[in-house]
């Protein structure tokens, strides 16, 4: 079956289910306590769907991809609105894998880690041509992060990742079996916020090392020159390129699921996976496997485990949280002081154990932490003492549901 | 009680339903041929070339949007066979042989633009094709090449078995068998030689409008934390 240009109906149709989903939730919910969480996984699944619109629109059938599945893996957003200045998807800053088929932007860590190799130059990329330099490509990146980030900061880790949704999901499931969940202490929440920095930067020095063959001219590392073409084992070491997308757990999460769907086909995915326990392979290693198992067992204890730890985070908190950016940064959680009596609620209900809104006295109380996930905002009992706000707009408040 | 929700309740109703009409109204004022009605046929289908004595089928199914006859020629638009790339344009005859076309895909995965088709021809006469690329450049670096393979083994040699014309058009002579075309185009082949004739902001479009775009929203948004601070604050 071809489909011809189904976006024109598909489109409108997803945009008119979101908002008259959202109007819904709206009149429809009672508990004033759960109506911005209702609203917040609304709008997850729905921010899943255009993530990987792909998978729905077209067009199908194509035979080059035919070892990949029905479905293609190419871009929707950005591939070829951009040209070869910048093909590869617009840079969200949420884990929008690159690997599966069908997603319609891209995890901008992946983009800086294939951009530092090896694309120095005008060269050949993965399946394109880019006319702009790597340097060129990774200024885009970080000028798309930093945009997103100052507009809407880590609204996009709440409200708007894949991985986030699985995360509460998994939340969902362990409160369905009425377990509690755990805490870190605050030294050691503190020291896993700290080490997303770490984490980043690791990661990407092993990237410059790793294509240190293109980038210098020569291996710094023996044997992390590709031997062959892409989908051999030979050639698979050249993925070593992206350190960070071989142990980053949304890549097996999205192929996993995409397998299950039908959209990949699991013979070509284990086709391309080599080594004993799958050391190497461009879509599912013994690694990536092994994190995934971890977060999710670690998730369902831990609330929002990845999010304390996510490096994608850290690089959009850098932009938002942190002066100078924090002056200007338009999505900040509020709080009044007058109107707060330290009851502690919004302490308990963050997912991600972030203090400050219940520590500091008063005003802008967003940290690097905060998700923005509002649910201090929604489980606050008083009247106007926290709210979230947009370009100084208030977009949510709490109020006083013990009177409801 | 009023609902603390209700501001945004009517911000994101009244920007949605904004969205939707506008999502609604811009393909509907866009629509073109996607409006068309394609014609389907079968490998049933044979479109004959009596003069020629030579007729043209297709191996599997397919849409066209028009099949025209003219000079001893086959002329289809927006062609589609089953598992294979659209063709916009093919003109296609065949002289003293039936062809079968069995398929036409494109790729670009080696960095520079294929097309290959494939047919199976019956009979020792002559095909001519025309896949709708356009004109081929000439010069003493030729940008664009031809092969053509029969039976997946035999190169045939250009000049005594195959010929091109500056339109385009491929005749091959004297084979029978599964034949196969293909056409590499290398004018795309590192890019950034064709870019290299564009002025430079529009080498660097992109890179220059995210700029552009960080420092207006830098700028508004000191504009609000600016306003924001002149206004009492409520906070402490």
């Amino acid at each position: 079956m071809t489909w011809e240009n189904p976006s024109y109906i598909i489109l409108p149709v997803f945009a008119l289910i979101v908002v008259v989903g959202i109007y819904l939730i709206f009149k429809l919910a009672k508990d004033k306590t759960s109506k911005i969480s209702s609203l917040r996984i609304f709008v997850q699944i729905s921010a899943v769907f255009a993530v990987f619109m792909g998978l729905i629109l077209g067009p199908f059938d194509v035979p080059l991809f035919q070892p990949l599945g029905p479905s293609p893996r190419s871009l929707l957003v950005g591939g070829n609105l951009l040209g070869n200045q910048f093909p590869d998807g617009f840079s969200v800053p949420i884990l929008a894998c690159y690997y599966p088929n069908g997603r319609t932007v891209t995890c901008p860590i992946w983009q800086l880690q294939a951009y530092i190799f090896p694309f120095w130059n005008y060269s050949r990329g993965y399946d394109v041509l880019y006319s702009t330099s790597g340097l060129e490509k990774i200024g885009i990146v970080i000028g798309l992060i930093a945009l997103a980030s100052i507009i809407l900061g880590r609204f996009f880790c709440g409200w708007l990742c894949p991985f986030g949704l699985y995360m509460d999901v998994l939340t969902r499931i362990r409160k369905a079996t009425r377990l509690r969940h755990l805490h870190f202490s605050e030294k050691t929440n503190t020291a896993l916020a700290q080490s997303r920095y770490i984490i980043i930067a690791v990661f990407l020095i092993l990237s410059v090392i790793f294509g240190s063959y293109a980038i210098f001219g020569h291996q710094l590392i023996p044997g992390t020159s590709p031997g062959g073409p892409e989908g051999t084992e030979a050639g698979n070491v050249g993925f070593l390129n992206e350190p960070f997308c071989q142990v980053c757990p949304m890549r097996p999460l999205c192929v996993f699921i995409e397998c299950a769907l039908g959209s990949m086909k699991w013979s070509y995915v284990s086709k391309i996976t080599y080594g004993p326990l799958w050391s190497l392979g461009s879509y599912v290693t013994s690694v990536d496997l092994a994190v995934l198992i971890a977060f999710t067992i670690l998730a369902l204890a831990y609330r929002r485990f990845w999010c304390r730890i996510c490096p994608l985070g850290g690089l959009t908190a850098l932009f938002s949280s942190f002066t100078p950016f924090k002056q200007i940064a338009m999505t900040r959680l509020n709080k009044n002081e007058q109107k707060c009596t330290k009851c502690g609620v919004c302490k308990r209900v963050c997912p991600t154990q972030a203090t400050d809104v219940f520590e500091k006295k008063g005003g802008d109380v967003t940290e690097s932490r905060c998700i923005l996930c509002a649910r201090c905002v929604e489980a606050c009992p008083y009247d106007d003492a926290l709210e979230l706000k947009f370009a100084g707009k208030t977009m949510m408040k709490s109020r006083n549901w013990l009177e409801q | 009680m009023a609902c603390s929700l209700g501001t945004i309740n009517s911000y994101i109703v009244s920007a949605g339903v904004a969205i939707i009409v506008i999502i609604i109204i811009f393909p509907l004022s866009c629509s073109n041929a996607q409006a068309q009605t394609n014609i389907a046929f079968n490998p049933v289908d044979q479109f004959s070339i009596p003069a020629y004595n030579g007729s043209i089928s297709f191996a599997v199914n397919g849409t066209y949007f028009t099949a025209t006859f003219e000079n001893n020629s086959w002329t289809f638009t927006n062609l589609l066979l089953t598992g294979s790339a659209p063709l916009e344009n093919f003109e296609v005859s065949t002289q003293n042989s039936n062809l079968t076309i069995l398929s036409y895909l494109t790729s670009n995965i080696t960095g520079f633009q294929i097309e290959q088709l494939r047919y199976v021809v019956e009979g020792r006469g002559k095909q001519i094709v025309n896949l709708g690329l356009g004109p081929e450049e000439s010069g003493l670096s030729p940008i664009y090449e031809w092969s053509v393979v029969v039976n997946g083994k035999t190169f045939l040699s250009e000049g005594a078995d195959w010929s091109v014309s500056n339109d385009g058009t491929m005749t091959i002579n004297g084979e029978s068998g599964n034949v196969s075309l293909v056409h590499f185009n290398f004018s795309d082949f590192g890019s950034s030689a064709s870019n290299s004739n564009l002025p430079f902001y529009q080498q660097h479009s992109v890179v220059i409008g995210i700029a552009t775009t960080v420092a207006v929203v830098v700028v508004i948004a000191v504009g609000i934390k600016v306003k924001n601070k002149e206004k009492p604050s409520e906070s402490g």
